[in-house]
């Protein structure tokens, strides 16, 4: 037997036409990957990156520009509407009717999926999702919590199999956003695909399994959440402030060693040195005794965790990179 | 905003445009997406009072107010008109006031409806689940279609018979033997209230319902379909000042016929007017 992708996108591109300043809007721009079943994938970007929109094709919302994309095996867009019986899309807003009851909701929107029981149906979504006792509130009184995990009861209603999460938690407390991802993580089966948009990089690092960081309708990285951790979600930067400067041949020295990516003196303040480690838990040690050996005082170690802008900007610089070289490949 | 999607291939890797299978069209998904609408129509204070207060005010209270005027004192209608008040009645008070009064029945409650079927779902925040449940987007528009479209044709229908009834009642008394009843035996108001009522509702629906799919919210869709009112208040007008226009049944037939093409017209057009992009646009 063939196994095929569940969802298999080549260079696929979105190019909305704005009207009013005559100008196109590449807002997902060649973007390939295949997601198989069992798996948690994060789409991984800042606001306006693409990420809405590329489910938004996916699941037949809007006809691609360009490329190619299929979904349980089939093109979508021949696919037609009756497929999305099999795919559940939670949108931005929670989108349930905030003047109907959890049920009153569940009732509407489950009706049309090809249910058995539908009643039964409601009931067990609702005790998988903790939602019971809720069961006969109005939507509008819920917390936004709560709000969200009646929002995941309707996307789930009708046991999909592929399951597009668009910004989860972006609208919750902290609190609330750790209860929806614990369900989010419960949802996980063999038979599935959870799709996850995020601009958070703690929740893609936490729930997902496979990682595409896209940034202006772009992926620029991809690959499982641990070789991305490893790669560079983890290499964080070391902050070590000592009471004097370090003197500049044990600065060299240190850069000479393989394990530091890049060394960095703050300007304004000599005694603060800034190291980019490979790995951090494995080298820390080894850096500080290195110091401790040169007999420099140390006053404070502390891992300076990247923001995902960071990370974007360094990415971005990367592509860049890679592009300049590749260009130069070609006119050799 | 007014973007929209590039139709044109903008990339030389484009393909030809693909062909959808066509999928069996379901009447159930276009019920249940009524019967929601509906639902929140009914718990939408300012929608359920106009379809309640317009027909109560046009079909109630107009037939009681012209009818026990003509009652109370026909000698000042035949005075002015120099006819009998009987005529007076059928000709002045039905054909000059009621009939083009009641135009605004269907005229007022399709706009009314078909103003929350898309800008409604938008300001609850509602129209991305539509989107995403599996159903055509034949099913959704029809279904969008029909909230407005029935319930006008409904309460038009019933404010004819409520008026036709109160003015027998009230003025029954003025008609001479052998003539028959206000109204009811008017042939041209039964067209008036059966097809012209019907062709004028589905029009208009289908023209609130592409404004309502590039509005951000009902006011604002209102606001638009306020203008596109006033050529059926100019026409309501003439037919004041001109009731040849509405006492001929013939007329009437073809006024339906008229707007009965523009329906078919429009049902050919809106197919591209209304879509899922253009509504995701505005979201
Ligand atoms: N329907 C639309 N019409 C025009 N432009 C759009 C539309 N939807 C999104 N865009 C533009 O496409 C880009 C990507 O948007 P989006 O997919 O929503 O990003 P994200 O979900 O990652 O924040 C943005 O620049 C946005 O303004
Ligand atoms: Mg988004």
């Amino acid at each position: 037997m063939k196994i095929t992708a569940l969802v298999d996108v080549k260079n696929l591109t979105k190019v909305f036409l704005d009207k009013k300043n005559k100008r196109e809007i590449r807002a997902v721009d060649g973007i390939s990957f295949k997601l198989n079943a069992g798996e948690i994938f994060g789409f991984l970007g800042p606001n306006g990156a693409g990420k809405t929109t590329t489910i938004r094709v996916l699941a037949g919302l809007l006809p691609p520009t360009s490329g190619y994309a299929s979904i349980f095996g089939q093109d979508i867009e021949k696919v037609g509407d009756r497929v999305r019986k099999h795919i559940g899309f939670l949108t931005e807003n929670h989108g349930n009717y905030e003047n109907l009851t959890v049920y009153e909701n569940l009732h509407f929107f489950g009706s049309f999926y090809d249910i058995d029981d539908l009643d039964a149906r409601i009931s067990a979504i609702l005790e998988e999702i903790k939602l019971t006792d809720r069961k006969n509130m109005k939507v509008g009184k819920l917390s936004k919590g709560l709000k969200q995990r009646a929002a995941l009861a309707r996307v789930l209603i009708h046991e999909p199999k592929i399951v597009f999460l668009d910004e989860p938690t972006a609208a919750l407390d902290p609190e609330a956003a750790v209860n929806v991802r614990n369900i989010i993580r419960t949802l996980k089966s063999k038979d599935k695909i959870i799709f996850i948009n995020s601009h958070n990089l703690e929740e893609v690092q936490k729930v997902c399994d496979r990682v595409a960081i896209l940034n202006k309708g772009k992926i620029l990285r991809m690959g499982s959440a641990s070789e991305l951790n490893k790669d560079i979600f983890g290499s964080q930067e070391l902050l070590i402030k000592t009471k004097s400067p370090i003197p500049r041949d044990l600065l060299a020295a240190i850069s000479d060693l393989d394990y530091i990516k890049n060394v960095r003196v703050d300007e304004s303040l000599e005694a603060n040195l800034y190291l980019h480690l490979s790995n951090l838990e494995c080298y820390t040690p080894e850096i500080v005794k290195l110091l401790v050996n040169n007999n420099i005082p140390i006053m404070e170690v502390r891992p300076q965790s990247h923001s995902l802008e960071e990370i974007y900007l360094t990415l971005m610089k990367e592509t860049n990179e890679d592009l300049i070289i590749s260009q130069n490949k070609e006119v050799e | 905003m007014s973007l929209k999607t590039a139709e044109k291939p903008l990339d030389g890797n484009n393909m030809a445009r693909k062909r959808r299978i066509s999928e069996p069209f379901d009447w159930k998904n276009v019920k249940r997406i009524m019967i929601n609408n509906l639902r929140q129509v009914k718990e939408n204070k300012e929608i359920f009072i106009t379809m309640i207060i317009l027909p109560v005010l046009m079909a109630v209270m107009m037939p009681i107010i012209t009818g026990v005027m003509a009652v109370m004192d026909p000698e000042a209608l035949v005075a002015e008109t120099g006819l009998s008040p009987y005529e007076a009645m059928t000709e002045y008070i039905i054909g000059f006031t009621l009939k083009p009064m009641f135009l605004l029945i269907p005229g007022t409650l399709s706009m009314m409806l078909a103003a929350d079927s898309f800008a409604g779902e938008k300001e609850r925040k509602t129209v991305e689940s539509l989107l995403v449940l599996p159903i055509t987007h034949r099913e959704l528009f029809l279904g969008k279609i029909l909230m407005s479209v029935i319930p006008s044709i409904f309460f038009s229908i019933v404010s004819f018979f409520i008026m036709g009834v109160e003015v027998n009642i009230i003025a029954g008394e003025i008609i001479p033997e052998g003539e028959p009843l206000f109204i009811f035996g008017d042939l041209s108001f039964w067209f008036m209230a059966f097809i012209l009522s019907t062709f004028l509702s589905i029009f208009n629906v289908q023209i609130g319902v592409i404004i309502s799919v590039r509005s951000k919210d009902v006011k604002s869709a209102q606001t638009v379909m306020g203008f596109l009112i006033l050529p059926l208040i100019g026409f309501m007008v003439f037919g004041m000042v001109q009731p040849a226009l509405l006492n001929n049944a013939l007329m009437i037939l073809g006024i339906s016929a008229i707007i009965g093409l523009l329906v078919y017209i429009m049902t050919i057009v809106g197919e591209k007017a209304i879509n899922r992009e253009r509504l995701i646009a505005t979201l």
